[in-house]
């Protein structure tokens, strides 16, 4: 019984990061639509200038603010100067964002080398929860509260003010929306920054959990990827729940299944995908 | 002038099968895996330049094949023919089956769908350990006995000739399909799909040939890969080999079926020559990539065609040896 | 059956709701061998979701519809064109990058059974391409065969948007606001062109201009709120109170002072 509530929390605190980092994307994708591939590098080098700020200051605080900012700040820049150029030429955006994914990508690992980093917790987070007869790391615990928070933040900001407003609608209908007034540029430029800063913080949060590693951009990237054409694209909630889906998968699939993770999430995904070929949330054609 | 056509043509593909000949080992190995990549881009070109089809598990044919390949010499019989054959009519039916599958979504859903797919595929190589050696893949699969043909393919020259020519025939059909009505609807699929329904064509029909047609042709590359590479592996199916083929489609220019083989050749070349000077070659090839969509958004082979078009002014004043270089020019076009 | 009696297009009790949003109700529709029907209604009053489930784009929650005396609910979009079915779109749905010449190919393509022919190139099916000029030539726009769709003016366009259409010679035509977006000279003469088209051909046009309504029609239809209020002759529709009801203001006056 203890064994699977410690596994539950161990799924929802990785499916709680996993959000974070979709939040970005499937705003991209579903309003924008644009193909970021660059998201993944926001994670990692959010996690490690997360480590450097943590290494230099030695604040965790400090550290998810730096990488929170600087990862909005590239997330703004290549919006601005790059993907906003061509809006419609898909192959482009393709190009574009994986090349600066792979420049990106080799230019951490140039920096912080081949092994894997992890950050520590903070000191007040350090220690572990009894549940039941076991252990369970407060700092997963505080992920899994910080997590909630921001989701319900976010629903709060979505559904309940003008902004939220403004933002659904541009969503939904982009040409409607500039008709009412809004300023569908501002909007996007203020999702994506939002999404790139989500994800920089769920870099350096995750630290702790999963770590940094070469490689660590293009795996979360999948993973997201999933989470959003399951969700649907421009879904918060089937964000949000296709996260939680992988996060248990995931980590079922690790504990039962080592060396077929991928695969654990790929073949249900498959399944689901010729079944429903608009993921759970997503619009019909 | 349709005569100097065909010899312009037949020139160039003596130049193709014989040139890099003269070339030492390492380079005409080089030269034989630019033309097995060249093949397996211009595959996936048919389904996302000219189809529309963005696939993202276009190496489950490529690989499929290659362990189709390996896995008869090794374990059934070392005969190239049945070999070939069997993998190749295996991996038609892997496409249409898949075909059936992934054909009901479209757009990014496509996308994720057809990598789900070939997760799924690289998921069984990688875990079947006993049948396909799981994540070591297949070692040693000799090079095929070519008889009656006068090569020997543990030759590096030899196997080059080889594929070569497999690589020229190849091209021939992709071009002729492109070329013909068929290729033609396929284009007006891509570009205005309802318009195309409502004139009486079978989308859905075109869109699944398209496709078996892509993934026969990846499969051809993936059993040259097989051979030449002596080694397969579960990375030969999975997502980094289609995102890499999907790279030098867009790089080379989609639509074009030509524009694959330079950025095949860009890639492979960059790969083999970048790493010898630096460790970051990955960081320069990411380069590349935002230069190019930044200086030829339609990617390499438009770019050159602009370059060749810009040069050749339709003016009078053309000195008479302008008019032989417009010639060249023309050929080259072959639009 | 009576081949003459039989009407080329018959809509039987068609319904369609999206998302919970009823859109037609109870369509019932029949068009006669060479007649002209112009399909009128306010905004929103369903008339492309019907050509819609004519064209087989879009399927009905319920209902039926019979072309040529066949039943086609069921049957897929593209099948229909051979049954003599043609369209145009509101939204015009050409080959933007394609050159002209190949928009009006692809367009008789679709009727050959040669589309999927692999192996012989395009250039080669010198009959279709000289078909295409044929065609190109009597609506004057040869000399721009080789012009991509998207350089060709609007006005243009629209016009090779009915091209398409006429390319398979097709026994039922379907205009969705042919004239929508046009300048006063471009609808003269797209109405002009629309007026000399075979007397054979059956129409069924979306127009909202109601000068073009009333030049074009044989009889009229009026849909309002996804439901058929009346059809009838030019006379009966313009001295109807319904009719009168649902076009308030300019156009009801002009109704009345021209009844």
């Amino acid at each position: 019984m203890t064994v699977w509530a410690i596994q539950g929390l161990n799924a929802l605190s990785y499916g709680i990061l996993l959000y974070l980092v979709s939040v970005g994307l499937t705003l991209t994708l579903g309003l924008l639509r644009i193909i970021n591939l660059t998201h993944g590098s926001y994670y990692l080098l959010g996690g490690y200038l997360g480590l450097v700020t943590i290494e230099v200051t030695g604040s965790f605080l400090a550290g998810l603010c730096v990488a929170g900012v600087a990862m909005m700040a590239l997330g703004l820049a290549t919006e601005r100067l790059l993907f906003r150029r061509y809006s419609d030429n898909e192959p482009a955006q393709v190009l574009l964002s994986l090349g600066l994914l792979f420049l990106l990508g080799d230019i951490a690992l140039g920096i912080w080398g081949g092994t894997a980093r992890t950050i520590r917790p903070p000191e007040l987070l350090a220690g572990a929860v009894p549940i039941g007869s076991q252990q369970f790391p407060s700092y997963r615990l505080a992920l899994i509260g910080v997590g909630l928070l921001v989701a319900i933040g976010l629903w709060i900001l979505l559904e309940r003010t003008r902004l939220g407003l403004m933002v659904r609608a541009a969503v939904d209908d982009p040409e409607l929306a500039q008709a009412m007034r809004v300023n569908v540029p501002l909007v996007m430029a203020g999702v994506f920054s939002l999404g790139a800063l989500l994800a920089g913080v769920a870099g350096t949060l995750g630290g702790p959990i999963v770590g940094m590693y070469p490689g660590g951009d293009f795996d979360i990237l999948l993973l997201a990827t999933v989470i959003v054409i399951l969700g649907g694209m421009g879904s918060l909630r089937g964000a949000f729940l296709g996260a939680l889906l992988i996060g248990i998968i995931d980590t079922i699939g690790r504990s039962s299944f080592p060396e077929l993770s991928l695969f654990a999430i790929f073949a249900p995904m498959a399944a689901i995908l010729v079944l429903r070929p608009q993921g759970l949330f997503g619009r019909a054609f | 002038m349709l005569l100097v056509r065909w010899v312009f043509l037949l020139l160039l593909a003596l130049l193709v099968v014989f040139g890099p000949t003269i070339l030492p080992p390492y380079y005409v190995n080089l030269a034989t895996r630019v033309l097995i990549f060249a093949l397996f881009a211009m595959s996936l070109d048919l389904l996302l330049g000219y189809t529309g089809l963005w696939s993202f598990g276009h190496a489950a044919f490529f690989g499929f094949a290659a362990y189709g390949v390996g896995l008869f010499t090794l374990r059934v019989q070392n005969n190239v023919i049945l070999a070939v054959l069997t993998s190749l009519t295996a991996t038609l039916l892997l496409a249409a089956l898949f075909g059936l599958l992934s054909l009901r979504a479209r757009g990014v859903y496509f996308m994720m769908l057809t990598l789900a797919l070939a997760q799924v595929v690289w998921g069984v190589a990688f875990k079947w350990r006993s049948f396909t050696g799981g994540d070591d893949g297949l070692p040693a699969i000799p090079r095929p006995d070519l008889s009656p043909l006068p090569l020997k393919a543990a030759n590096s020259v030899d196997f080059y000739i080889f594929t070569a020519v497999i690589f020229i025939i190849a091209v021939s059909i992709l071009f002729l399909i492109t070329r013909s009505p068929f290729g033609a609807s396929l284009e007006g699929i891509r570009e205005h799909e309802t318009r195309m329904i409502v004139l009486g064509y079978n989308v859905w029909l075109h869109r699944y040939l398209a496709h078996l047609f892509a993934a026969l042709f990846a499969g051809v590359a993936g059993v040259l890969f097989a051979y030449h590479n002596g080694i397969v592996s579960p990375i030969d199916l999975s997502v980094v080999r289609s995102a890499e083929a999907l790279l030098m489609v867009v790089l080379g220019g989609a639509g074009t079926l030509f524009g694959p083989v330079f950025g095949a050749l860009v890639v492979e070349l960059l790969k083999h020559f970048v790493s010898i000077y630096t460790e970051r070659w990955l960081a320069i090839l990411g380069l590349i990539y935002v230069i190019t969509v930044l200086v030829a958004p339609n990617g390499i082979y438009e770019a050159i065609q602009r370059l060749f078009r810009f040069r050749v002014a339709p003016s009078s004043n053309l000195a008479p040896s302008d008019h032989r270089m417009r010639r060249w020019i023309l050929l080259l076009r072959r639009r | 059956m009576d081949l003459a009696s039989t009407p080329t297009l018959k809509v039987e009790g068609v319904r369609k709701s999206f998302r919970g949003l009823r859109v037609l109700s109870d369509v019932h529709l029949e068009l006669a061998a060479g007649e002209r029907r112009v399909l009128i209604g306010p905004n929103g009053a369903g008339k492309t979701t019907l050509f819609n489930i004519i064209t087989g784009l879009v399927p009905a929650d319920s209902g039926r519809v019979f072309l040529l005396g066949k039943e086609v609910t069921r049957l897929p979009a593209y099948r229909r064109t051979a049954l003599g079915l043609a369209r145009t779109f509101q939204i015009t749905a050409l080959f933007q990058n394609l050159p002209l010449w190949r928009n009006v190919v692809l367009a008789l393509l679709g009727g050959a059974g040669t589309k999927f022919s692999m192996l012989r190139p395009l250039s080669s099916y010198t009959y279709l391409i000289q078909k295409a000029d044929e065609l190109l030539d009597q609506w004057d726009m040869l000399d721009k065969r080789n012009v991509p769709v998207r350089m060709l003016s609007y006005g243009e366009q629209r016009q090779v948007e009915i091209l398409l259409a006429l390319a398979q010679h097709p026994k039922i035509l379907l205009l969705d606001e042919p004239t929508a977006g046009l300048s006063p000279a471009e609808t003269v003469r797209v109405v002009k062109l629309i007026d000399t088209l075979p007397r054979d051909l059956s129409m069924l046009i979306i127009e909202h201009d109601m000068d073009v309504a009333f030049q074009l029609a044989d009889s009229l239809s009026v849909l309002h709120l996804g439901m058929m209020i009346l059809t009838g002759d030019q006379h009966t529709i313009r001295s109807d109170e319904r009719v009168r009801a649902i076009y308030l203001g300019a156009i009801a006056e002009k109704l009345a002072r021209d009844a």
